[in-house]
């Protein structure tokens, strides 16, 4: 029998095609490459078209393909990078292509319009709870009216809501959450944080993260701090309109009790950025810059978050983790953010998902893995334009700013144009 | 170590498998010369080899080839491809009380041998007087308040927070011998439940498998308390004709129409209810089987072959081919054993098949991994025998009981059987060890250890009998590539 020259993907080669657009990704060696086909028929796109529309990524090089310019420009380039390769055998060869397979009749969802199979209890990971208390010397409205629902700004002004009543603290002092790895607590008294560690699994690591100023308020606080186990830590929250002696006297004492503690800083503008690295630097502190849309700073996001075409090469993303990216929200999936009213949210910008005073447990973890307004599952490719761009599965999941600007292209990548600006 | 392993398809095309990426790829020539170069030079491999022939000849002319396949050999070199894994990381794995515990919570299937009685004597019956495996049977009924006391022993389980699944559907499983012969335990059980769901909100439900013989006596218990029903058939009438009365008179009209009966006037029950279930021998054949059952009564059944590892060769099963360029043949394939076990190799040979959300989000979440396929306690079901012995299926022998109930009594000690399987690795482990099934096994360790505790075998895998395991795998999906979407499909895997 004759021998015949085929063409095959690696399955080490991640390939996505839209809008004669071909992103193929080594994972191996991280190379990439984009291939912009021309929008008419031509041999090149009917061969690759073969080539990516099977399980397995084989495709016969026909003698008119072989004869074709374009297409043995695309296997020499497919080459360089060992995308793939050619090779002559009688029998065509079986690769399994590398398509993420998830079990869909298995734990942990439900089929849309279908009785609920069973639901995972362990998917809930990381629950925020907040109490959110009305700092008065915060001098920035909007950033303390509405900076908890983009960056989980620990403060509001109006509608403050008192622990006392809170429903998410008494939540989670009823309900023992399976799976559950990580609590972050929102101004919430260290008292009431204690009451609820000790209903929750032991190794649960938690975060309090509390407005600058109000650390220094409480001797007691350090003390109970002082006694508890190693898995806690403090974010403390500022801007650059607070008081830097009162921030700095805050650093100190932390420092001096040997507590763990980070600063999240908020910035809006340039100007920020010199100003917080020069501080910190100086007073030798662990900070985050946490950047906020204001609604007036579109340009600072634009040259300061943006992604741009190093995030490739940078993000050196693993295979699962881009397969990950195809299924679910990496950043948000198991995350459930509670406000004291017992509204339950997977995205703060958005309509709540459930109230735990309202619903059972039951329809909220349905709800979690089954609405619209849930977060988990909702992708860039879901979403104008990025549902047109090639690296969607590679891009960093959705986060609040996209919904806060929204913007979903937050990104310096021309769909249209195919190039980087 | 497993380092990778090259291998050959009676395709004569040739693949390289890494342990350590769990990816299978195309093995050029020129591929496979430079990782043995380097395994000679590391002394990892006692292989010797040399470039193929044509390059030998003129290097010159090569030259390309062999600097491009050099580069490609480096780059997956560098990416850990080769990396051999350490077959410790396989075995590490002791079974805890907690993670017993963890099964009993979770557990999915409680099964009753309610009596060992049966008003048939087929002659493949494991339970038979030829096989010895099992407690000697007579007609003894397992004890009503005994199996209570089995329910409300993992009812605490079930309710606990070690319990992980919401409305998870639990079945209560009623087998035998004949489990209609003793259906007053059946009724009194199923009221027994029902009473427990009412209080807990506990999603129980009920299955059976029966011979066929005297359901119809009951249907009517059973399509109103939901029962999921497998009855037994193995085809037509000279296929079925092992099964059989005591007085050797054949069961095959009186199955044959009880089904046809239940077809007719429970027809959604049956549909959605009742399946079918058939064991392969010397007999009949998986193909003619299935398209009898599909004219017959519209339904493929599920067939197993017989266990030869507890019956001995007596009715081996002379295996069926496929012609899968026939749908109906393809159709068959994707109701058979067989393709769950193919299914099995593309999980095992691959890294992107994935059960849950958490497994793609927390690859590193520690996974302990036991010696041999063995199940975990009750990580599929609890098995009590009429005598009250607890088991963690039916087909394992009855000395190997983990625990009894009697007198409405549960010991279950978790503390000894975890002791009494850690016993069991630590002895099988360093054969394990250098099997290349490492990844891929399936063995059940008592089903081996039957008859023989003390020098324990299995179907372990030498390296140099790779080839043809893969080829018997990987050379199936390169011969049938079409199976493989189609099991894709079949089984709802999609993004």
């Amino acid at each position: 029998m004759n021998k015949r020259k085929y063409f095959y993907l690696e399955p080490f080669v991640y390939s996505k095609f839209i809008n004669n657009t071909l992103f193929l990704y080594n994972f191996y060696s991280t190379d990439y490459y984009v291939f912009t086909l021309s929008k008419r028929e031509s041999l090149l796109k009917s061969f690759v078209d073969r080539l990516l529309n099977s399980y397995s990524k084989v495709t016969l090089l026909t003698e008119s393909d072989l004869l074709d310019e374009d297409i043995i420009e695309f296997v020499n380039i497919c080459r360089r990078y060992f995308f793939g390769d050619v090779i002559q055998r009688i029998t065509k060869p079986f690769i399994f292509s590398p398509t993420p397979q998830l079990d869909m009749k298995n734990k942990g969802y439900r089929e849309n319009g279908q009785f609920i199979k069973i639901i995972n209890k362990e998917v809930i990971k990381n629950v925020h709870v907040f109490s959110l208390s009305k700092a008065t010397n915060c001098s920035d409205r909007n950033l303390c009216d509405n900076g908890y629902k983009q960056i989980q700004f620990p403060v509001i002004l109006s509608n403050g809501e008192a622990d006392n009543n809170n429903l998410g603290l008494e939540f989670l002092l009823r309900n023992k959450i399976a799976g559950l790895e990580r609590i972050d607590f929102y101004s919430v008294k260290i008292l009431k944080v204690f009451k609820v560690l000790n209903m929750q699994k032991d190794n649960v690591k938690v975060r309090l993260h509390y407005y600058y100023s109000d650390i220094l308020f409480n001797k007691k606080f350090l003390e109970l701090f002082k006694s508890v186990r190693n898995s806690i830590s403090i974010n403390i929250w500022a801007n650059t309109s607070v008081n830097n002696d009162i921030l700095l006297k805050v650093i100190n004492l932390l420092k001096k009790e040997k507590i763990i503690f980070k600063v999240n800083f908020v910035v809006t503008q340039d100007q920020d950025l010199k100003l917080a690295k020069s501080f910190f630097q100086e007073n030798n502190a662990k900070y985050k810059l946490i950047p906020f849309y204001n609604g007036n700073n579109y340009s600072f996001f634009k040259h300061n978050v943006f992604i741009d075409n190093s995030f490739i090469a940078d993000s050196q993303l693993s295979e699962r983790e881009i397969y990950a990216n195809s299924f679910i929200n990496r950043l948000r999936f198991g995350k459930v953010y509670i406000l004291p009213n017992g509204n339950v949210h997977t995205n703060l910008l958005l309509n709540s998902i459930g109230n735990l005073q309202a619903d059972s447990l039951e329809v909220i973890y349905d709800s979690l893995l089954t609405e619209d307004t849930s977060e988990w599952f909702t992708l860039k490719k879901h979403k104008s334009p990025c549902s047109r761009c090639v690296f969607h599965d590679l891009c960093p999941p959705l986060t609040f700013y996209e919904y806060a600007m929204n913007k979903y292209n937050l990104c310096k990548y021309d769909i249209k144009e195919n190039k980087w600006f | 170590m497993h380092a990778s392993v090259f291998f050959r398809t009676n395709n004569n095309n040739k693949y390289v498998f890494s342990f350590n990426k769990k990816k299978i790829i195309y093995s050029h020539p020129l591929l496979e010369y430079f990782y043995y170069k380097d395994s000679l030079r590391d002394n990892k491999e006692d292989v010797s080899f040399d470039l193929p022939k044509e390059v030998l000849i003129d290097k010159v002319k090569y030259n390309d080839e062999i600097n491009y396949y050099y580069s490609k050999y480096l780059m997956l070199k560098k990416a850990g491809f080769f990396e051999p894994i350490n077959s410790k990381q396989y075995y590490n794995g002791k079974l805890s009380v907690n993670s017993i515990k963890y099964e009993l919570s979770n557990l999915k299937s409680l099964v009753f041998e309610v009596t060992e009685g049966c008003n048939l004597k087929c002659d493949y019956c494991f339970y038979g007087d030829k096989y010895t495996q099992y407690d000697d049977r007579s007609s003894k009924n397992l004890p009503v308040d005994d199996a209570k006391a089995i329910i409300d022993y993992l009812v605490k389980y079930w309710l606990s927070d070690k319990n992980v699944f919401i409305k998870q559907e639990r079945f209560i499983g009623f087998y035998g011998g004949e489990p209609l012969l003793n259906f007053n335990f059946i009724q009194e059980i199923v009221e027994y439940a029902n009473k427990i769901k009412k209080e807990t909100g506990l999603i129980l439900r009920f299955n059976m498998t029966t011979n066929g013989t005297l359901i119809n006596r009951y249907i009517d218990f059973l399509r109103n308390n939901k029962f999921s029903i497998t009855i037994s058939i193995d085809g037509n009438r000279d296929s079925n004709s092992y099964r059989k009365y005591h007085n050797e008179k054949e069961t095959y009209n009186d199955v044959y129409n009880n089904i046809k009966y239940i077809r007719s006037n429970y027809p959604k029950f049956y549909k959605t209810n009742v399946i079918l279930n058939a064991v392969l021998h010397d007999k009949n054949n998986y193909i003619d089987l299935q398209a009898f059952s599909k004219k017959e009564f519209d339904k493929y059944i599920i067939a197993n072959v017989v266990n030869p590892l507890l019956v001995g060769n007596e009715f081996k099963y002379n295996n069926h081919t496929y012609d899968f360029n026939d749908k109906e043949n393809i159709r068959c394939f994707l109701h058979s054993g067989e393709k769950t076990h193919y299914k099995a190799f593309l999980r095992n040979f691959s890294n992107y098949f994935f059960d849950t959300f958490i497994d793609l989000l927390y690859p590193n979440r520690k996974t302990t991994f036991h010696p041999t396929g063995t199940c975990i306690p009750f990580s599929r079901r609890m098995f009590v025998t009429a005598n009250g012995k607890i088991l963690p299926c039916e087909s394992i022998a009855h000395k190997f009981a983990l625990g009894v109930v009697n007198n409405a009594e549960v010991n279950l000690d978790l503390l000894e059987v975890s002791d009494f399987y850690n016993k069991k690795y630590s002895k099988i482990e360093n054969s394990c060890k250098s099997c290349y099934k490492i990844n891929f096994c399936n063995d059940c360790m008592f089903l081996h250890m039957q008859n023989n505790e003390k020098n324990y075998s299995c179907s372990r895998l030498h390296k140099r009998e790779y080839d043809g395991f893969m080829n018997r795998h990987y050379g199936f999906f390169e011969s049938h590539p079409n199976l493989f979407e189609e099991i894709i499909k079949d089984e709802g895997l999609n993004e």
